[in-house]
């Protein structure tokens, strides 16, 4: 069959090979030629201005297009790394500690993610997938970030609907007297949390146990409430 | 002046421009009326090849002749009017039919009976790249590798593309031989 094929192909070149091509007389050419030789006396400088033209649009479409390049190149770093980032030190802590974090509250810097938990700072190595605990160190708070952080717990729900045990009517302690005010910094992240202690009297006494206790005498206790000032909330 | 000089006074003068035409124009022209046997339509897409050319010489890096390059143009230009007749729906009807039995037999020798208006219009059925490939071949004398560049494809992908197109070439001659 191959060789059936290889003989038929044979024959048709050598039939292909015998054919002769049509000749044309080189004065019939010539003539063709000066006829295009006009249109090119018509034509050449249209089609060099075009081609200038194109080539400077082609230059400028290319420059357009590393600036992109370099945008989004630049883009990536900014907003994709940190996101894989913050997804690589969520899976990591979920791993390794058992507990389960929200990707907002990742904090990257410096190229480590880092977490705020439990009042303790976990520190995570994506690439080398090594976890670091760290205390938080004490400090004393600007007299802005106290004002910051007494408006921010004087609005908030916690203050204004404050239950002592379940069952109790809330009250509303927002605007009792301020007690302390102390500051946590985590060394890594750099982050700030203030505590602010409020003064209140618990419901049972004010309302039925001792009535006959004159106000000034009531039983004062105390309540810490944790604020972010950056995320203006109280830490649950 | 060497042909590399010549193409970069081209891009600016028309003389130069015209110097090529000159060296180039009986070839470029005869190798598309062997593809259309057609003389107006030759000239015309002559011209389109040698106008595209003039467009596009920037682009030329001088890797190969130059002649290379214009067939390459040339060919374009042939396959673009094809496919618009085509779209056109014009260019089968035209070569759908033909009354002539041109094939040859085993005992007839073909240099009496065969000439290249019956071959043309059994190319004329083959694909576009087919038909570039036998023409390049067989009337400019191109080797594979050559024919490979001006088509744009590797040898390898030339050559299976050449012996595709005579064997549909030959198919195409022993359906009409069978229907005599």
């Amino acid at each position: 069959m191959r060789r059936k094929n290889k003989e038929e192909t044979e024959k048709i070149e050598n039939m292909l090979r015998s054919v002769k091509p049509p000749e044309l007389t080189d004065e019939e050419i010539e003539s063709y030629k000066e006829d295009f030789n006009r249109v090119l006396l018509e034509k050449f400088s249209d089609i060099t201005l075009q081609r200038d033209r194109r080539r400077v649009l082609r230059v400028k479409l290319a420059y357009g297009l590393a600036i992109f390049a370099l945008v989004f190149t630049l883009f990536s770093f900014m907003y994709v790394k940190p996101y894989l980032i913050r997804v690589a030190t969520a899976r990591i802590i979920n791993e390794q500690l058992r507990v389960n974090i929200a990707l907002k509250d990742v904090i990257v810097k410096d190229g480590v993610g880092i977490v705020i938990y439990n009042y303790q700072e976990v520190v995570v190595n994506v690439s080398s997938e090594k976890v670091e605990v760290s205390q938080p160190i004490e400090y004393e708070p600007s007299d802005k970030e106290r004002e910051q952080a007494i408006e921010i717990v004087r609005s908030s729900k916690e203050a204004k609907y404050f239950v002592t045990k379940e069952g109790e009517a809330p009250q509303d302690i927002s605007k009792n007297d301020v007690v302390s005010i102390e500051g946590l910094m985590f060394p890594n992240s750099g982050k700030k949390l203030v505590e602010v202690s409020l003064a209140y009297t618990p419901t049972s006494y004010r309302d039925s146990l001792l009535p006959s206790i004159p106000h000034s005498q009531l039983p004062l206790m105390t309540v810490k409430f944790t604020v972010d000032i950056e995320k203006g909330e109280i830490q649950p | 002046m060497d042909e590399k000089e010549l193409i970069q006074k081209a891009l600016k003068d028309r003389e130069s421009f015209s110097e090529i035409v000159s060296l180039y124009y009986k070839e470029i022209f005869k190798y598309i009326y062997r593809r259309t046997l057609d003389k107006e339509l030759s000239k015309d897409l002559t011209q389109e090849t040698f106008l595209r050319a003039l467009k596009y010489l920037g682009s030329f890096r001088g890797t190969s002749p130059f002649v290379f390059w214009l067939l390459r143009i040339a060919m374009n230009v042939i396959n673009d009017h094809y496919r618009k007749e085509i779209n056109e729906n014009t260019f089968l009807k035209t070569n759908k039919n033909t009354n002539k039995n041109i094939y040859y037999t085993e005992q007839d020798s073909p240099e009496d009976q065969i000439d290249y208006e019956f071959v043309h219009k059994y190319m004329s059925k083959l694909s576009l790249r087919e038909q570039a490939v036998i023409t390049l071949i067989f009337f400019e004398h191109k080797n594979i590798k050559d024919a490979a560049f001006i088509i744009g494809k590797t040898a390898n992908a030339t050559r299976r593309l050449y012996y595709r197109a005579l064997t549909d070439l030959r198919k195409k001659m022993e359906k009409n031989c069978n229907n005599f």
